[in-house]
């Protein structure tokens, strides 16, 4: 045996004891992976919704690595499909409430129902509901696992009522002309309630994601000259930031600050020029501190790490 | 030449794919049983030891794989296929990685900022590491499937998708650059 091959044997015994692989985590990766799954459909779903289907492009260079597309190009293809979502989602809702104050009972009976739903299933909020292995229809997918944001979302605008505690609830039900069923009733006003939020809790989450992105390597970015590419992500993102104020996403006062301070730093950014950049990153970032931003931008979208997050 | 798995399933392969395609959990959980061990193994490997990549990469291969099972022509089996996306996934991973790491200076850099370089000499497997990073992509993947992993030379040719001839000429001049780099410890396997 040559010097060479001893060499060469040592080596590749040596790089095996190199931080060896201890045992998969299998539980852990298989919940995320179901989990990804579950947000894939959602995303499906809301695509077909508008009509932009999953193209050829999508599902290639399983082997061969992609090759880099122009980045606008990139957030133009989720952003179109998201702000038209968006906006058909706040028609939706619009509509919804107009219905609503035509029928102020009705109305009235959803609210105080809700209320008291909230609190006599203190145990089934969004992110503990039971998993289920149909992963068909975007709220079972997406009830699969916890997720602070969703969980954040889901915060009743009124203080939570507890089932046994007497009054309020029954109170409430009362003064709303419950009759005995009103549990029943409740649920399925909670259930629907839940439906129509849940592309607004999805693309909240996805998009407090994309502007902690953008500000984190907005210094970065601009000291690499890239402005305009910056500037026209932050105008994409701002357009967003304005339809999820418009919408129900925006019920929760914490999540509605937020959007309002993004609105604020996204609107500078989306106006950078390469003449006075470094004075408006400044300002951003000025901003960002003071406003704690991206701390609570990762408060907002902590969670599991996810594949391909 | 077929690329093993860890568990012998009594269901044969084409079977558990119509399945996993027909939308059967207990399969989907099967199949993933069948194969996340060694796909893990070879995550970490290329994530250069990071459990926590390691793990991002492992669920987006069988993320990317579940997906795309409907499009598996069993022209290869199934774990070369998985195999080809787990390599897929963590090199284009660890590139996105190095990618946001050259915008990073550790803050221990700053502690050495005026103070005279330490000469200590790293030890044998630091220096290691080292080397096997600096390896262009294309030799370390081989070098760590092949002497690492222990994958064939033909297995690496399926998931690579390259000539056997290829892969044998990659890992000789690997392990000469490994040769090069470690010099200094050659009297070491003397």
């Amino acid at each position: 045996m040559t010097d060479e091959t001893r060499m060469e044997e040592g080596i590749a015994r040596l790089a095996k004891q190199l931080d060896p692989p201890g045992d998969a985590p299998r539980e852990e990766m298989w919940a995320a992976i179901q989990r990804a799954r579950a947000e894939a459909a959602a995303d499906a779903a809301a695509a077909s919704q508008t009509g932009d289907a999953p193209g050829a492009a999508d599902v290639t260079n399983v082997v061969a690595f992609p090759t880099a597309a122009p980045r606008s190009h990139a957030w133009l293809r989720y952003g179109a499909p998201l702000a038209a979502m968006l906006i058909l989602g706040v028609g939706i809702g619009r509509m919804t409430m107009d219905r609503s104050s035509q029928n102020p009972q009705a109305s009235a009976d959803a609210r105080g129902t809700g209320t008291a739903d909230l609190g006599t299933q203190p145990e089934q909020t969004v992110a503990q509901r039971p998993a289920t292995a149909d992963t068909d229809t975007a709220a079972d997918v997406t009830a699969a696992a916890p997720d602070p944001v969703l969980a954040q979302l889901d915060r009743p605008p009124v203080t939570r009522v507890t089932p046994n505690d007497g009054g309020p609830a029954l109170a409430r039900s009362t003064r709303s002309g419950s009759s005995s069923n009103a549990g029943t009733v409740v649920r399925d006003e909670a259930t629907r309630t839940y439906d129509t939020m849940l592309p607004y809790r999805i693309v909240a989450r996805r998009h407090f994601g994309r502007v902690q992105t953008l500000l984190v390597s907005l210094p970065a970015d601009v000291r690499e000259g890239h402005i305009n590419d910056v500037a026209v992500r932050a105008a994409d993102l701002l357009v967003n930031t304005r339809l999820l104020l418009d919408s129900p996403a925006a019920e929760d006062p914490d999540l509605r600050l937020l959007l309002g301070d993004l609105e604020l730093i996204l609107a500078q950014a989306a106006t950078l020029s390469p003449t006075r950049s470094a004075d408006d990153v400044e300002m951003i970032q000025n901003a960002v501190n003071q406003r704690d931003v991206l701390l609570r931008l990762r408060a907002a979208t902590a969670g599991p790490r996810l594949a391909g997050t | 030449m077929e690329i093993a798995t860890e568990t012998t399933d009594p269901v044969p392969e084409t079977e558990l794919i119509r399945q996993v395609i027909a939308g059967d959990p207990a399969a989907e959980r099967r199949l993933y049983d069948a194969h996340v061990d060694r796909v893990y193994r070879l995550c970490h490997r290329l994530a250069s030891g990071d459990s926590g990549l390691a793990q991002d990469f492992t669920q987006e291969t069988f993320v990317r794989a579940f997906s795309r099972l409907p499009e598996f022509r069993s022209q290869s089996k199934l774990a070369t296929w998985l195999h080809s996306i787990a390599v897929s996934v963590s090199l284009n991973g660890m590139r996105r990685v190095k990618r946001w790491h050259e915008r990073e200076r550790p803050i221990d850099d700053a502690v050495d900022v005026g103070a005279i370089p330490r000469q200590a000499e790293p030890d044998l497997k630091s220096r290691l590491r080292s080397a096997i990073e600096k390896l262009p992509e294309t030799h370390r993947v081989v070098f760590v499937m092949f002497d690492v992993e222990g994958y064939t030379h033909e297995e690496i040719g399926e998931v690579l998708q390259i000539p056997t001839g290829t892969s044998k000429a990659r890992l000789s001049r690997a392990r000469a650059r490994l040769r090069e780099d470690l010099a200094d410890f050659a009297g070491d396997w003397a």
